[in-house]
């Protein structure tokens, strides 16, 4: 007797059952498969009924994974619905169930949809950009922001695979012979205490989303950089990125391709944020464990996202462990933080916070006991499904900074909070239709308290409140839709002076607050044409309108002031309206090489005013576009080429641009924005243009992450009113920013990686003569920008040691960063108006009895700074 | 424990000590041919004086005066000629007294160019009272308030001449260690650099010093020309700074202004 090494006959606990010699195929029992293998459901199935299976493994793929569950169900069906939609035919023979293949021919004109959300397993929480896709057919989706996901393909057997970065792939075998409804639940990978295997299709993840100039991230990625004072930051990630630009240390700004630091949208969970920095910059607003996973965009931009000119960067906070309660607990020089998360209802509904707060204070208070330094940062998030098509969030952040000296009878200083919140719906139509609503309220709030002797303040505000609708439409693997339309509540308050004294209120200009709001249209398709091209095209259409009550300014066209009207009603006085078109198309001549050219033209109708160029967020105000203050206009052109070399895992990126910009913002010589009536008469609308080309190349192996971005760009504006009409270099140009970033896995438990980082000086005017006035010593410029400051550069090394032996639930990890290594004094400012006093120190002369000599003097922020940081993870 | 106290406190320390080095920034020079002016005419019976320079290549360089102009202060019924005296400044006569609320026109001619400036003279208000504040460190004392910065109601220029050469201890000493000059400004604006600004040179003097206030007021243009000047000077440096570039004039290409005020004097001892 010969038996096939491949034919197993399963007598499945026979010493379980009582023997049934007939074949209760009849049985009523409830069963739950989760990612479980065919040959375990078929265990079980055996084990409840005692029904014997049989079948060979050369026919039937028993590794398969199957998700299903029933309740009190007739065994029958539930065969029929397992073994049936994976093309298995069973009989009953000879007291057995027998397993075949099926080998039904497809009727090739029926489409069926498989839709659902991908999961990670242990906490329930959407992944955001997980590929789900049927690499037989190279065919799939991304999950979106919400990680639902749709695919709709002619009916057949598929193999479906879902991959994202630092969770296990999986793939499941799916009949697909009617709508499926399915969640992917993926595993992630054990936090280095198992060798992490960094695979191809993690990388191929991560080129087919980038190369239309998008780059996601998830807080993994955040670990790969270090940062100052070991708090991990997204805001310093992005000013990392091809084409994106920094003035320096301790600045939370960012210039996008030529774009002003104002151009840049932040949302937390769909809520703008204005301002994302704490201690005036040093840190950002984002815990980043409160953070999911953010995208940041700069080439094509959706059309769901308008009102900046530049780029947008969109954060996704976590929804909260589904399952179990968790969180983490971390400490480092500047700040400590805790994160708790939990489900209300296992796998159903969840709920999360983080407070991250500075523990600097005691320090400052050493100094004087009347000062109050510090920030504090708070999260939440709740999130409760509403049956099988809603899902409900509420999701808030507030972020707090105190700057001051105060007692009884006065504050003196600074103090600013960020406030945005949202309330958001998520509704399916349908298996290809998604949608969400969102209901979100912002606000940034900033006061400065100027005087020593009371509570006076000067205070500003933005403020926007909106509502908007989108839905996603995947009408097909090849096609799908995006639309959708918004309305925002818009409040401006540029700068007014809160008097203690109510009498004082009248000989303080009072600065009009200014009212608006925009409506906006947007549709999108994005279309594959054929195995070599798909296209991206959208248009977005909003309508900016001013509204009273409020007082406008009219200049003349040399900004000279010539008279004003005030709007004493609510009704619009106004109106702006300027169609965006967005477009992309993609070559791909094979699947790991492409070329994308992108149009953009975005829109901004308002904009943050404040003549400052220091790193540090200072008194700037709001002011919308109104009668005479065009909005800001932007027209980017780009090409994306990409290549991945799969055998080696590196990816070559190389992105040419070409923009051009109208009516953006540049200032009156010595403009006067503070408490000014007239601020609008400072603006000077310029024109300009930059250029540039970024490249990167990166490189994944198991071990070793490395990272290499090489941009070269040129910026300039143009005006009449400014260096006598002359072209000038911007002062965010930095023609060569240079970046080396390298991570290393020694061991399960060590990482080290560092970071170098090189960009050209900042554009500084700089002298040519010197005359004297009052005994002053008064400087001439002849031409702006005719300088540099010297070049940035600084390396950065950090090390993570995770203190564990063995895996656990719970982990404890020392973080060590050493920032700037080689004490690289990076100058932010130059300045030739001080002198050396008798303690060594530059101070501006106030004694012009004598001859004072000046010193010209670069003023800088960091050197070498070690710290130190521990997280409990549990 | 202790150690990690220290390392916590000098990284916050390096942190948020922002600091300052000497610049080895090759300088940029460059030929101007501007002419620089300096001058008030004001409501005190007395010499004017009038200072016309060049500008300097580089910092630092002496004033250069120019020597070879023609120089005359008209109003609508009277002209003055400014004759240039041992320090090569161009001066009236000393029975020259300006009036409130009328127009001065400067004039200069040199080597047949004319370059023009007008002033009006404002009325001044009188001078709020100096207060000034014990230094325990120094043993010295320095001002804590002549003026606010901020007044809706008028612009004004003081300047401080301070005397300690006849205090005890100093009687010997030259002159530069027992004199002090300082201005201070009162105006209708307010700016970030004012408000935020660098750091200042502290000024200290002993008990018995010699103070002479001069306080003088400032026409609209004449106010938005010092508002530069500070811009580029005295609050120029700080955190919040805004580009620099060239303070306007009242000359017609030239630099500088030529200025008209009314001026109280004040004088008192530090005690």
């Amino acid at each position: 007797m010969i038996y096939s090494k491949y034919l197993i006959i399963i007598l499945l606990f026979v010493i379980t059952i009582d023997s049934f010699s007939q074949i209760e195929n009849s049985k009523i029992i409830s069963v739950k498969y989760s990612n479980t293998q065919l040959r375990d459901v078929i265990k079980d199935i055996s084990k409840k009924t005692g029904i014997l299976f049989s079948y060979s493994t050369n026919f039937i793929n028993d590794s398969i994974a199957i998700n299903y569950k029933a309740k009190n169900k007739n065994v029958n069906d539930i065969l029929n619905d397992i073994l049936t939609s994976n093309s298995i035919k069973w009989e009953t023979i000879n007291e057995q169930i027998v397993l075949t293949k099926e080998t039904n021919i497809p009727k090739q004109n029926n489409k069926y949809t498989i839709s659902g959300f991908v999961k990670d397993k242990n906490t329930g929480e959407f992944l955001v950009g997980a590929s789900v896709y049927f690499p037989q057919i190279h065919s799939g989706t991304i999950s979106n922001s919400y990680g639902f996901y749709s695919i709709t393909v002619i009916e057949n057997n598929y193999n479906l695979c879902c991959s994202y970065i630092g969770y296990s792939n999986i793939q499941i075998f799916v009949n697909l012979k009617r709508n499926i409804n399915l969640d992917i639940l993926l595993t992630p990978l054990s936090i280095k205490l198992v060798e992490i295997s960094i695979k191809a299709t993690d990388v191929i993840t991560t080129f087919d989303k980038n190369t239309s100039g998008e780059l996601t991230f998830n807080k993994q990625n955040l670990t790969e950089r270090p940062s100052p004072m070991a708090e991990q930051e997204i805001i310093k990630s992005v000013q990392t990125f091809p084409g994106v630009s920094s003035i320096g240390d301790a600045s939370a700004y960012y210039f996008v391709r030529g774009g002003q630091k104002d151009q840049n949208l932040i949302l937390v969970d769909d809520a703008p944020v204005f301002n994302p920095s704490h201690l005036l910059g040093m840190f950002s607003s984002f815990v980043p464990e409160a953070v999911k996973s953010f995208s940041f965009y700069k080439s094509y931009i959706p059309p769901k996202f308008g009102d900046k000119l530049s780029s947008v960067l969109d954060i996704v906070t976590n929804d909260g462990n589904k399952n179990c309660l968790s969180g983490n607990v971390g400490v480092g020089p500047a700040a400590f933080h805790l994160q708790l998360e939990g489900p209300f209802k296992k796998d159903t509904s969840s709920w999360f916070f983080s407070i991250r707060r500075s523990n600097i204070n005691w320090i400052f208070k050493k100094i004087n006991q009347n000062l109050d330094v510090g920030f504090t940062d708070f999260n939440t998030k709740t999130n409760f499904r509403l049956g099988d098509k809603n899902r409900l969030f509420f999701s808030m952040y507030i972020g707090k900074d105190n700057f001051y000296q105060k007692n009884n009878d006065y504050k003196y200083g600074l103090e600013w909070l960020n406030f945005a919140s949202t309330i958001r719906v998520n509704h399916i139509y349908n298996e290809k239709t998604f949608s969400n609503t969102t209901i979100n309220l912002s606000k940034y709030n900033y006061n400065f308290y100027f005087s020593r002797n009371s509570h006076d303040y000067w205070n500003n505000y933005i403020q926007t409140f909106g509502i908007k609708h989108d839905i996603t439409n995947y009408y097909n693997t090849n096609n799908s839709y995006n639309f959708g339309l918004g309305i925002n509540f818009n409040v401006q308050n540029p700068g007014n002076v809160n008097l203690t004294n109510n009498n004082s209120r009248q000989i303080i200009p009072i600065i009009a607050k200014c009212y608006n709001n925009d409506i906006y249209l947007y549709t999108e398709n994005q279309r594959k044409i054929n195995n070599y091209f798909s296209v991206n095209f959208g248009l977005r259409l909003p309508i900016f309108f001013n509204n009273g009550p409020t007082t406008e300014y009219f200049f003349d066209e040399n900004y000279n002031y010539k008279y004003s009207v005030d709007y004493l009603t609510k009704k619009t006085y106004n109106y702006f309206f300027i169609p965006e078109p967005r477009f992309l198309i993609k070559y791909m001549p094979d699947t790991f090489f492409n070329v994308s050219f992108v149009y953009n033209k975005t829109i901004q109708f308002i904009r943050q005013i404040g003549s400052s160029q220091s790193p540090f967020s200072s008194l700037e105000v709001w002011l919308p576009s109104s009668p005479g203050l065009e909005p800001e206009k932007a027209n980017q052109f780009s090409l994306i080429i990409s290549k991945l070399f799969t055998q080696k895992n590196i990816t070559i990126n190389i992105e040419p641009y070409y923009k051009i910009l109208h009516n953006v913002t540049d200032y009156k010589e010595h403009a006067n924005l503070l408490i000014n009536p007239l601020i609008k008469g400072e603006l000077i609308l310029c024109g300009g243009n930059s250029y540039g080309i970024e490249t990167s190349v990166k490189k994944n192996s198991d071990k070793i992450l490395c990272e290499i971005t090489y941009a070269y760009s040129k910026s300039f504006l143009q005006s009449d009113f400014i260096n006598s009409g002359k072209k000038y270099l911007a002062y965010y140009d930095r023609t060569n920013v240079f970046n080396v970033n390298l991570l290393y896995k020694i061991n399960n438990r060590l990482t080290v990686s560092s970071n170098w980082i090189f960009s050209t000086g900042t554009p500084v005017t700089v002298p040519t003569g010197y005359y004297y006035y009052q005994d002053n010593q008064i400087p001439y410029y002849s031409e702006k920008n005719n300088s540099r400051l010297p070049n940035y550069h600084r390396l950065d090394f950090s090390l993570e040691y995770i203190l564990n032996k063995q895996l656990k639930k719970s982990v404890h990890k020392l973080n060590i960063v050493l920032y700037n290594i080689y004490n690289r004094k990076n100058p932010f400012e130059l300045n030739f108006n001080k002198m050396i006093n008798g303690e060594n120190k530059f101070v501006i002369p106030q004694n012009n009895y004598d001859n004072v000599e000046l010193t010209p003097s670069y003023k800088y922020l960091f050197g070498f700074i070690p710290s130190i940081s521990y997280i409990w993870q549990f | 424990m202790a150690i990690l106290k220290i390392i916590v406190i000098l990284s916050i320390i390096i942190v948020f000590a922002s600091c300052e080095k000497k610049s080895d920034l090759p300088q940029k020079s460059h030929s101007e041919n501007f002419i620089v002016v300096d001058g008030i005419i004001t409501n005190e019976m007395k010499t004017h004086k009038i200072t016309i320079s060049k500008v300097n290549a580089n910092i630092n360089d002496t004033i250069s005066k120019i020597t070879n102009a023609t120089v005359k202060i008209i109003t609508n019924d009277t002209v003055f000629l400014l004759q240039k005296d041992n320090n090569n400044d161009y001066c009236t006569d000393s029975t020259v007294k300006g009036i409130i609320n009328k127009n001065y026109t400067l004039t200069i001619n040199i080597d047949s160019n004319e370059y023009i400036a007008n002033d009006i003279m404002p009325n001044v208000l009188p001078i709020p009272n100096a207060i000034w504040q014990y230094n325990a460190e120094k043993k010295l004392y320095n001002f804590s308030f002549i003026c606010s910065y901020y007044n809706v109601n008028e612009s004004a220029m003081y300047k401080l001449e301070l005397d300690w050469s006849s205090v005890s201890g100093y009687i010997n000493e030259p002159d530069k260690n027992t004199h002090a000059t300082i201005y201070y400004y009162s105006l209708k604006t307010i700016d970030l650099g004012e408000l935020l600004g660098p750091k200042l040179e502290s000024v200290f003097f002993p008990k018995g010093t010699y103070v002479k206030e001069t306080k003088y007021s400032l026409s609209p243009q004449h106010e938005a020309y010092i508002r530069e000047m500070l811009l580029e000077t005295q609050w120029h440096g700080g955190l919040f700074d805004a580009p620099v570039s060239n303070v306007s004039s009242n000359i017609n290409n030239g630099l500088g202004f030529f200025g008209a005020s009314a001026v109280l004097v004040k004088t008192f001892y530090i005690f």
